[in-house]
C-alpha cells in the first residue's frame, strides 16, 4: 500500500526522474544571477511537503498552484536551457536497462519528452503544462522547443512576480500576452527575408542541424524538390549520408502479394513496363474473378498489368503467374496501400496519376463491371515485399493540377500530422521522392543523427515557405521595437508588454551565458547596435546576423514565441490544481 | 532524295529535298563548314556547302539513326564536334562532327525524343537536356552517354519543346513546353516547377528564349492551338500576342541573335513563315512557305525545314532584309 501510494521514499525517488546539474552548471548559477532560476522559489520545505502529497488525492490553491508551477517549469526549463546557441552542452539522460549507455542529448525536444514525471505532484503538473507547450512546437515545426522553453519560463516568472507584486488581473493579463505575442510575431513576419537558392538553403540547414555534411545534402535535396516534395530520412547500412533521388510516386504498406512476382532478384523488386493498372480495394477470393480484367488488358495489346487490391487468394495469385510464365501476359499483383485500413486517398491519387478509376469495394463495385477505360497506365511499376511504386503515370496532368490544388488548399487549413499525410499525397503527385539515408558508428549515433535529420526536414520545409530572420535571439530582440511603438489598451495590457518585452530577451542572455558571456553586457551591445546586428556567440562578436550567416528560421521563432506565450499564459492564470490519487504519467507524446 | 517537294521561289532559296518525310529539326554549325544538320524520318543529313551560306548538296549519314526527330549541336561546335540526335527509342552522341556516333544509355523502356538542348557552358557542365513523349525530361553531365530522368514537379511527362538559359551557367534556367502546360527549371534542369501559362493554351509546341534573357527576362511560347505568347518577365506573367496570322499551330520559333537591338522574332506556322520586327507586337509574312515544322538561325542563316522534306534558307537575320 505504502508503494502504491507513493509514500515510501526510496520506490518514489527510484520511479521519478530526478535532474542532476553538472559542476560546469552549478559554478554558472553562481556566476549569472539571472539564470538559471532557483528550483526552490519557496524554501526546500515547502517543496518537500508538496510532494508528500503525490498519490493522495487533494485540491490546492494558492500560493502553492505558483509555487508549484514554478519548481516545476523551472526544473523542465532548467533541462533544456544549456542546448541552446552555437555552443550547447548536453544531457545525460539515464539508459533505462543495465549496462546500456546513457543517452546524450541536446535537443530539446527529446529532453523534455524524457521527463515524464516529478516527485512534487503540483510541480509535476507546472512542468507538463511546459513539456506540451514544447511538443506543441516540436509538432509544428520540428524545432525551436528550447527557445520556446526559455520565453515560457521567463513568462511565468515575470507575470507571477507582476500578479503578486501589482496585483494584476491574470485573465486581463493573460489577453495582454496574447496581443503581445501576436504583435511579435507579425514583426517576425515582417523582417523574414526568403531563402535565397542553394547557398540560402545550405546555411538554414546549417543553422537547424550544426552538421555542415548534412547542411549541404539537406540544401541539394530541397533545391531539387522544392517545398512541396517528398523527403525521407531512413537509417542507412554505411557510416557516413548518403541520398537517393527515385523518379515517380511510392507508397509504404504495400509490397507484392507473393515474392514469385519477383522480377529482379538482385535488387528484391519487381519491375514491369508500359503497364495497365487495376485500382481497387476488393477482396479477390475466386481466381475467375480476374479472369475478365486480364481479357482486356490481352485483347488491348497491354503487355503487363498490375492488379492493386485489398486481398488476393493463392488460387488468384497462381492465375496471374502462370499467364505471366505462359507469356500472355505480365503481372503483379500488389497490396493496396494500408495503414490500419485501406488508405483509399491512396487509391485515388494513383488512379488520378495513371487515368484509371479506383474500384471501390464500399460502392459494391465488381471486377466483372470492370471496362478498359478503367484501367490505369504507366511507364513503369515496380513493387517490394513492402513497398509498390509507379512511374510516368499516364494520368490527364489537368487532373493532376486540380488534385494538387485541392490538396495545397487542404494543407493550408490543417497542422501535425494531417499536414504532413497531405504534404506526402502532393509531393506523390509531383513525381519524385528524395531519400536521406543516415549512417552512424553506433547505434546510438545513427538514431540521434537521424533524429536531428527529421527535424531539420520539416524545419527546412517551414522556413522554405516563411523565411529566415537575424539569429541568436537577435530577431526576438528587435521585436521589442514593435511592442513599444504600438500602444497599450490599459494597465495590464501594458504590465504584459513590459512581461513580453522583458522574456524577448532571454533567449540572447541564455545563449551569451552558455557561451561563458555577461548577459547584461551582451544585450545592451546588441541594444545599441544596428537592426539585425547580434552577438555571434562563437565568435564573441558583434555582427551582421543575416550577413554572418547566422539565421533562424521564420516558422520556429514564430511558433516558439506564440505557444510559449498560450502556454505561460495558461500557467498563470491557473488557480486551483486538483491531484488524482494515482497520477497519470505523461508518456505521449 | 525525294523529288516530290515544292519549289518556292521568293525569298526563300531551295537548299534541296530530303528523303523520309518532314524536316523536323534543323541545325546551324556555327560560322564553318559543313553548315546545316536536317533530321527526316530517313535519317540524319549534314549539308556540304564551301560556307554557311553557300549550302550546295546534302549526305545523309550513314552511321547515325533512321526515324530522327531532333538534333543539337554544341554550343563550340566548332571545337568539339558535339552534336547529338535523338530517334524513336534513343539519343546518340558523336563527337567527330557526325561521323561516327555512341549510343546513350537511356531509362527503358525508351520513348521518342522530341527535342535535345545542349548546356551553353557544355564545355565545362557536360549538360544536355533532351525532352521525351513518355519519360519527361532526361538530363546528361557526361556529355550525352548516360541519362537520366529529372522530372521532379514535372508531372506532365509528353514534353514537346525545351528552351535552355543563354545565362545557364548562373541561373541553370531552362523551360519545357509539355502536352497540358509550361514548365521551368532553375537548378539546371533537375527539378520543374509548372508557370502560370494559360490553360486553355498548350500543348506548347515551340519555345524561344531571348539571347539577353539574363537581362529582358524575354520568353516566347508557340502553342497548337491557342496562338503566341510572350512573358517579359521570365514566364511570371504571360501576354497572348493577338495576330490572325499566328492563329493556327505554331510549330517552331527563331530568335534573333541581335534581338536585342533588331527585336526579331520568326514563327512558323501551317499556314506560314511570319516575321515580328518590334518583339513580337505585329507580324508581317515572310515569303510563300507554308507547312514548316522547324527552323534555325544564327548571325549568317535563317533555314526552314518543311513537312515534304524540303529545306529552305534565307541568308541572314529576317528582319534586316
Amino acid at each position: 500500500m505504502a508503494a502504491e501510494g507513493g509514500q515510501n521514499t526510496p520506490i518514489a525517488e527510484a520511479f521519478f526522474p530526478r535532474i542532476v546539474w553538472g559542476g560546469g552548471w552549478a559554478m554558472r548559477i553562481e556566476k549569472d544571477t539571472m539564470t538559471p532560476y532557483s528550483s526552490s522559489v519557496n524554501g526546500k520545505n515547502a517543496a518537500s511537503a508538496r510532494s508528500q502529497n503525490r498519490g493522495r488525492p487533494c485540491v490546492v490553491f494558492q500560493p502553492h498552484v505558483h509555487e508549484g508551477f514554478i519548481e516545476g517549469i523551472d526544473q523542465l526549463a532548467n533541462a533544456l536551457r544549456p542546448t541552446l546557441g552555437p555552443l550547447p552542452r548536453t544531457v545525460a539522460i539515464q539508459p533505462m536497462l543495465l549496462h546500456h549507455p546513457p543517452e546524450i542529448l541536446d535537443n530539446g525536444a527529446t529532453i523534455a519528452r524524457r521527463i515524464i514525471a516529478l516527485p512534487d505532484p503540483t510541480a509535476d503538473v507546472g512542468a507538463m503544462l511546459l513539456r506540451h507547450t514544447l511538443s506543441k512546437v516540436h509538432g509544428q515545426v520540428g524545432d525551436g522547443t528550447a527557445t520556446a522553453a526559455v520565453l515560457f519560463q521567463r513568462i511565468v516568472h515575470e507575470g507571477m512576480r507582476y500578479i503578486t507584486a501589482n496585483a494584476s488581473n491574470p485573465m486581463r493579463l493573460r489577453y495582454g500576452l496574447e496581443r503581445s505575442a501576436a504583435i511579435a510575431a507579425q514583426a517576425l513576419r515582417e523582417e523574414a527575408v526568403p531563402l535565397a537558392g542553394r547557398e540560402g538553403l545550405n546555411q538554414a540547414a546549417l543553422s537547424l542541424c550544426h552538421d555542415p555534411e548534412m547542411a549541404s545534402l539537406l540544401g541539394e535535396i530541397f533545391e531539387i524538390t522544392g517545398v512541396e516534395g517528398m523527403v525521407e530520412v531512413e537509417g542507412g547500412g554505411r557510416r557516413g549520408l548518403e541520398r537517393e533521388y527515385i523518379e515517380g510516386a511510392y507508397w509504404h504498406d504495400s509490397g507484392w502479394f507473393s515474392p514469385l512476382m519477383e522480377t529482379d532478384a538482385g535488387h528484391h523488386r519487381a519491375v514491369l513496363d508500359d503497364i495497365a493498372i487495376l485500382i481497387s480495394d476488393l477482396r479477390v477470393q475466386d481466381a475467375r474473378e480476374l479472369a475478365p480484367v486480364m481479357e482486356l488488358a490481352v485483347k488491348a495489346g497491354t503487355p503487363n498489368l498490375v492488379i492493386l487490391a485489398a486481398g488476393l487468394s493463392e488460387s488468384a495469385i497462381g492465375l496471374l503467374l502462370s499467364n505471366r510464365d505462359a507469356h500472355v501476359i505480365g503481372a503483379l499483383a500488389v497490396r493496396a496501400p494500408m495503414t490500419g485500413t485501406i488508405d483509399r486517398d491512396a487509391l485515388e491519387d494513383m488512379a488520378v496519376l495513371t487515368g484509371g478509376r479506383f474500384i471501390c469495394a464500399a460502392a459494391g463495385e465488381q471486377l466483372g463491371s470492370v471496362r478498359l477505360e478503367d484501367l490505369g497506365r504507366a511507364r513503369r511499376a515496380w513493387a517490394t515485399d513492402k513497398l509498390f511504386g509507379l512511374v510516368g503515370g499516364k494520368g490527364d496532368p489537368r487532373q493532376i493540377r486540380q488534385r494538387m490544388a485541392a490538396l495545397r488548399a487542404m494543407i493550408g487549413k490543417s497542422v501535425g500530422d494531417r499536414a504532413e499525410q497531405l504534404r506526402f499525397r502532393l509531393a506523390r503527385l509531383m513525381g519524385g521522392t528524395a531519400i536521406l539515408r543516415i549512417g552512424g558508428i553506433t547505434e546510438t549515433e545513427l538514431t540521434t543523427r537521424k533524429a536531428v535529420a527529421e527535424q531539420a526536414v520539416f524545419a527546412l520545409r517551414a522556413t522554405m515557405e516563411s523565411g529566415i530572420v537575424p539569429g541568436g535571439g537577435t530577431a526576438l530582440l528587435d521585436c521589442q521595437h514593435a511592442l513599444a511603438s504600438t500602444p497599450a489598451r490599459d494597465s495590464d495590457e501594458d504590465v504584459a508588454r513590459r512581461i513580453m518585452g522583458r522574456a524577448l530577451e532571454e533567449p540572447l542572455r541564455v545563449i551569451a551565458a552558455n557561451a561563458g558571456y555577461s548577459p547584461e553586457t551582451i544585450v545592451a551591445r546588441v541594444k545599441a547596435a544596428p537592426r539585425g546586428h547580434g552577438f555571434d556567440a562563437s565568435q564573441g562578436q558583434i555582427v551582421d546576423m543575416l550577413q554572418a550567416g547566422i539565421v533562424d528560421l521564420a516558422p520556429v521563432l514564430e511558433c516558439a514565441l506564440r505557444v510559449a506565450a498560450s502556454g505561460a499564459a495558461m500557467a498563470l492564470t491557473t488557480d486551483v490544481v486538483v491531484h488524482r490519487k494515482r497520477p497519470p504519467e505523461s508518456i505521449e507524446p | 532524295m525525294d523529288s516530290s517537294f515544292k519549289m518556292h521561289a521568293s525569298i526563300w532559296s531551295f537548299l534541296g529535298g530530303l528523303s523520309g518525310g518532314a524536316v523536323w529539326s534543323l541545325a546551324i554549325a556555327p560560322l564553318c563548314a559543313p553548315a546545316v544538320f536536317a533530321c527526316t524520318q530517313a535519317g540524319l543529313y549534314r549539308s556540304s556547302g564551301s560556307s554557311p551560306v553557300n549550302v550546295q548538296g546534302w549526305e545523309r549519314l550513314p552511321n547515325a539513326a533512321v526515324d530522327v526527330t531532333s538534333v543539337a549541336l554544341a554550343p563550340d561546335f566548332e571545337r568539339n564536334r558535339s552534336l547529338w540526335i535523338g530517334a524513336q527509342g534513343g539519343i546518340l552522341a558523336s563527337f567527330d562532327g557526325g561521323n561516327t556516333w555512341h549510343s546513350g544509355v537511356i531509362p527503358r523502356p525508351a520513348t521518342r525524343v522530341t527535342a535535345l538542348s545542349a548546356s551553353p557552358d557544355f564545355a565545362r557542365d557536360g549538360v544536355v537536356l533532351a525532352a521525351t513523349m513518355d519519360d519527361g525530361v532526361l538530363r546528361t553531365e557526361d556529355s550525352g552517354l548516360h541519362w537520366h530522368a529529372w522530372n521532379f514537379g514535372l508531372f506532365d511527362p509528353s514534353v514537346f519543346s525545351l528552351a535552355i538559359s543563354p545565362d545557364f551557367a548562373r541561373d541553370g534556367t531552362a523551360f519545357a513546353g509539355t502536352a497540358r502546360g509550361l514548365f521551368s527549371s532553375h537548378n539546371s534542369g533537375r527539378s520543374w516547377r509548372e508557370l502560370d501559362f494559360p490553360q486553355d493554351a498548350p500543348p506548347v509546341l515551340s519555345l524561344g528564349l531571348s539571347p539577353d534573357f539574363a537581362r529582358d527576362g524575354m520568353i516566347f511560347a508557340g502553342t497548337e492551338v491557342g496562338g503566341l505568347y510572350r512573358s517579359h518577365d521570365r514566364g511570371k506573367t504571360w501576354l497572348a500576342l493577338t495576330s490572325n496570322l499566328l492563329a493556327s499551330c505554331i510549330n517552331a520559333l527563331a530568335i534573333s541573335p541581335r534581338f536585342a537591338q533588331d527585336r526579331t522574332v520568326v514563327a512558323a506556322t501551317e499556314n506560314g513563315v511570319y516575321r515580328s520586327t518590334d518583339g513580337g507586337q505585329r507580324w508581317a509574312s515572310l515569303g510563300d512557305l507554308s507547312d514548316v515544322m522547324c527552323l534555325a538561325m544564327n548571325e549568317a542563316l535563317t533555314v526552314a525545314g518543311a513537312v515534304d522534306g524540303g529545306v529552305y534558307q534565307m541568308e541572314g537575320i529576317p528582319g534586316k532584309r
